[in-house]
């Protein structure tokens, strides 16, 4: 048993570099947003009229926007506000998409038809339009647009989750818990949520991908993290103004976000496969 | 039978055919294998899963899969090479002058397609007809294949016929375009055993007709003892022995033939007594009704329900295997699975030992959890793919009580051991076992808390024959040591006859007759149980060694007292009720 873990790991890179580089990618984003914390070279926030647009430069790296702030300091700083959306809204939405598509899923009946009609009527909105509706009403902190993206993802979540239980459900080791004499909250805990659980992780990675995603639109029609907090959405948003004298400004928060959401899907397919029973002990 | 004396229309010579991965060479599924197939002949390919039958079949018309390539030897038909032929000779060949039947009738017609545009396909493609004709040829070879309504068939979809049906039209199609040659890759292997004849005899019949040569690939070697001239035995991708059927099942040179035959269903003696034990019942079924009912839709009249099973009364004693055979839709499995709990019943009475299930509160439903179990029919599905299999096993005695996790683990293993695999498993997940090792897991989860009762669905129709046997020994050897009652389903008359002490035949819900194994399959009354015995092939070992084929051409007698004999035609009869003829032995007749 205890040679497992590094079989596994060697496993996993033998099926490819992918899950090596979304791990690494992902691990910088949250020394980043570690570091973001602690200690940033300059302050993120504080206005310097004397530095406004400077390009990259050894003190510097990445350039001072239009306000004379140092990018590199607000990418450090934006990463913890980002990576807290991201985090929180898909541990949100899947945790309680999950527990209500689980539920409607398994017992059936009139719940069932109840949590369908209600999340078609929600994915009936955009996600991103509910999202705008709920920060709209409860402005003003970054609590307000996790909660209102949690919202919106749900359904989806809810959507995908019940399906994939009505498929297990079917299976006959379903049948063989009920005949052991097993409860139903146990046959869901022990045999259906398991088997849930690699889509459920994709599911839960691409989220924290369209969270981030999300964000930065909110903070692109201002109604993201209020400034001057930066974000990576808020600080593309304010680039657009400064585009051809300033390409830094849109590049650096553009290339994280990318390299990001990069990182997150190549970090959800390896977890899929690292919780695949079927690619143990080959 | 003797195949007709012409040179080949097929020849196949040292035929390998070769995996590989990445560009490399992995193995070769098929190993120089030789044979041929006269004109108007019929080969059958026998063996099981992974002896290469499936491979060489789709080797003939280059429908391997990416993986797999021929790497040496030659496919001739009529003394053309069919290896390496460019796309265009290609498909004419298929379908045009060698038509091809798959296992899945399901998924081998588009479901998209109306039946009618997929036949004529084929037809203006290799003949050349034009649309009228077409039709024409199709529709006649439609009523040909016993389709009672060609015209509307015609234009229905295939979702609107079952299984047996579409393979009917299947035949059709291929056959409308008149191969010379047809490939029928386990033909009726999804149909159950009536439907399997009834396909089987006009495969036979129809390719006579039109003079095509038939390759047969099978793994049951009794179903093609009956219909094939030449039988070519496969294991591992090599030719193990080929000849007549006859010679084959009377004298197999191989020790893999021998071990087949051997396992091939045939009367043996289970060691318990036929005779029936009376007024010693562990579940007693009064009148039981069970119907099933679709949802209603808003403004629309309540559907009507589906009687599942309507009006079975019967008695299982203690200790004794009662076996439930019948075609799918017989209600068989409906009734396994209100006898277990899964399903709720309409009307009647079930009794566990004495006690009304129905009045069950929270614990005696627990109680009654413990004491009878389930056996699945599909290995794949029944087992949990996320858990290991010690922690399976050891599941079945959560409910138990009074032991500690320790505890279950070391029965879990004792368990494993006793179904006969390794004690190492208890750390392996499903997915690292064959079928037959996955169904010994879930007998053993089954088991291991001792119960009273045991349903077993087809517990053995997904497995290999050879599989079958060992699994059926161990049921019955587990069976005689912890005195279980079974209830065993099956649809195969044939492994039915190994194991069970009672046989209940069901037709639409109802039982057709009951009676000890010798009764049904000896004395078999109803002419519905006359059917089901004919549609099976069946085994007789002969004193001189070896066996033969048993066809059963039996013709119902009148019991005493005498009654019109319920047709099946006329099932719905609500006067209908169970006759005891002789001792033990009842039968469904109409007064």
């Amino acid at each position: 048993m205890s040679s497992e873990p590094p079989q596994r790991t060697r496993q996993a890179m033998r099926r490819g570099p992918g899950a090596i580089i979304g791990v690494g990618i992902i691990g910088v984003v949250f020394l980043a947003a570690l570091v973001g914390i602690i200690h940033t070279p300059f302050d993120p926030i504080e206005i310097n009229a004397d530095n406004r647009l400077s390009a990259p430069s050894l003190q510097h790296w990445l350039g001072t926007d239009e306000w004379g702030r140092d990018i590199t300091s607000r990418l450090l700083a934006g990463a913890v506000v980002s990576v807290t959306i991201g985090l929180l809204t898909s541990l949100l939405a899947t945790a309680s998409g999950t527990l209500i598509g689980a539920a409607a899923g398994y017992l059936g009946g009139w719940l069932d038809r109840i949590v369908i009609a209600v999340m078609d009527a929600l994915l009936a909105f955009p996600s991103l339009i509910m999202a705008l509706g709920i920060v709209a009403v409860f402005s003003g902190s970054q609590w307000a647009v996790v909660a209102a993206l949690s919202f919106s993802y749900m359904p989806s979540v809810v959507r995908v989750v019940r399906a994939s239980v009505l498929t297990i459900r079917r299976k006959d080791f379903v049948d063989a818990s009920t005949v052991m004499g097993n409860s139903r909250g146990f046959t869901l805990g022990r045999h259906i949520l398991p088997n849930t659980v690699g889509m459920v992780i994709v599911l839960a990675t691409s989220l924290f991908g369209w969270a981030l995603l999300a964000e930065s639109a909110l903070s692109f029609l201002g109604l993201g993290v209020p400034p001057p907090a930066p974000s990576w959405g808020g600080m593309l948003a304010d680039s657009r103004n400064y585009f051809e004298e300033a390409p830094w400004l849109a590049l650096a928060p553009g290339l994280t976000i990318s390299l990001t959401l990069l990182g997150i899907n190549l970090l959800g397919d390896a977890l899929r496969d690292f919780f695949d029973p079927r690619n143990r002990n080959l | 039978m003797s195949a007709p004396d012409i040179a080949p229309l097929l020849d196949v010579e040292r035929l390998v055919v070769t995996i590989s991965r990445h560009g490399k060479a992995v193995h070769n599924v098929v190993e120089a294998v030789s044979f041929t197939v006269p004109a108007g002949g019929v080969l059958a390919l026998v063996g099981e899963s992974g002896s290469g039958k499936t491979m060489i079949g789709r080797s003939i018309l280059s429908l391997l899969p990416a993986a797999a390539s021929v790497t040496a030897g030659s496919i001739k038909l009529s003394g053309q090479s069919l290896i390496g032929l460019p796309p265009a000779r290609l498909r004419k060949i298929r379908g045009g002058e060698v038509g091809m039947v798959f296992q899945e009738p399901m998924v081998s017609l588009n479901p998209a397609l109306r039946i009618g545009v997929q036949m004529m396909e084929a037809l203006q493609l290799h003949r050349g007809m034009d649309d009228k004709a077409a039709r024409e040829s199709c529709l006649e070879m439609l009523s040909r294949v016993g389709i009672l309504d060609p015209r509307g068939s015609f234009a229905a979809y295939p979702i609107q016929f079952s299984g047996g049906m579409l393979q009917r039209i299947m035949l059709a199609s291929v056959l409308a375009a008149r191969p010379r040659l047809l490939i029928a890759d386990e033909p009726t292997t999804a149909l159950d055993a009536i439907s399997r004849k009834q396909v089987m005899d006009l495969m036979v019949e129809l390719t006579q007709e039109i003079g095509a040569a038939v390759l047969l690939i099978s793994h049951d070697l009794g179903m093609v003892s009956q219909y094939a001239h030449q039988v070519v035995m496969l294991r591992n991708g090599r030719l193990i022995e080929c000849g007549t059927p006859e010679a084959i099942l009377l004298n197999p040179k191989h020790d893999y033939t021998r071990a087949l035959v051997g396992a091939l269903p045939s009367r043996v003696s289970n060691g318990v007594s036929p005779a029936v034990p009376a007024g010693n019942s562990l579940v007693q079924i009064h009148d039981l009704r069970i119907e099933y009912r679709q949802r209603r839709r808003l403004f629309s009249k309540p559907p009507a329900a589906h009687q599942a099973v309507s009006g079975v009364s019967m008695d299982i004693y203690r200790g004794e295997t009662l076996a439930v055979v019948g075609e799918s839709g017989s209600g068989k499995t409906t009734i396994g699975r209100a006898l277990v709990r899964l399903l709720d019943t309409t009307a009647g009475r079930i009794l566990f030992d004495g006690e009304d299930c129905a009045s069950f509160n929270h614990e005696r439903l627990a109680a009654f959890r413990r004491r009878t179990q389930m056996v699945f029919q599909d290995p794949y599905s029944s087992l949990d793919p996320r858990m290991r299999l010690g922690d399976i096993v050891a599941e079945g005695l959560r409910m138990q009580g009074g032991l500690s996790r320790a505890e279950r683990r070391q029965r879990a293993a004792d368990m494993l051991t006793e179904v006969s695999l390794p004690g190492d498993y208890l750390e392996r997940f499903p997915h690292e076992l064959s079928g037959g090792q996955r169904q010994r897991v879930c007998i053993a989860r089954a088991i291991v808390g001792q119960p009273a009762f045991i349903v077993a669905d087809e517990p053995v129709s997904a497995l290999d024959v050879t599989v079958q046997h060992q699994v059926m020994t161990l049921l019955s050897r587990l069976q005689a040591k912890y005195g279980f009652t079974i209830l065993f389903i099956s649809h195969d008359l044939g492994i039915v006859e190994q194991i069970a002490n009672r046989v209940m035949v069901m037709h639409r819900g109802r039982v057709m007759e009951l009676g000890s194994r010798d009764d049904i399959y000896d004395r078999p009354c109803h002419p519905y149980t006359h059917r089901l015995l004919a549609a099976t092939p069946r085994m007789a070992r002969r004193a001189e060694g070896g066996y033969t084929l048993i066809t059963a051409d039996f013709w119902p007698v009148a019991p005493p007292g005498g009654c019109r004999w319920f047709d099946s035609s006329a099932n719905t009869d609500a006067h209908a009720r169970m006759v005891e003829i002789e001792n033990g032995h009842w039968v469904c007749c109409t007064p």
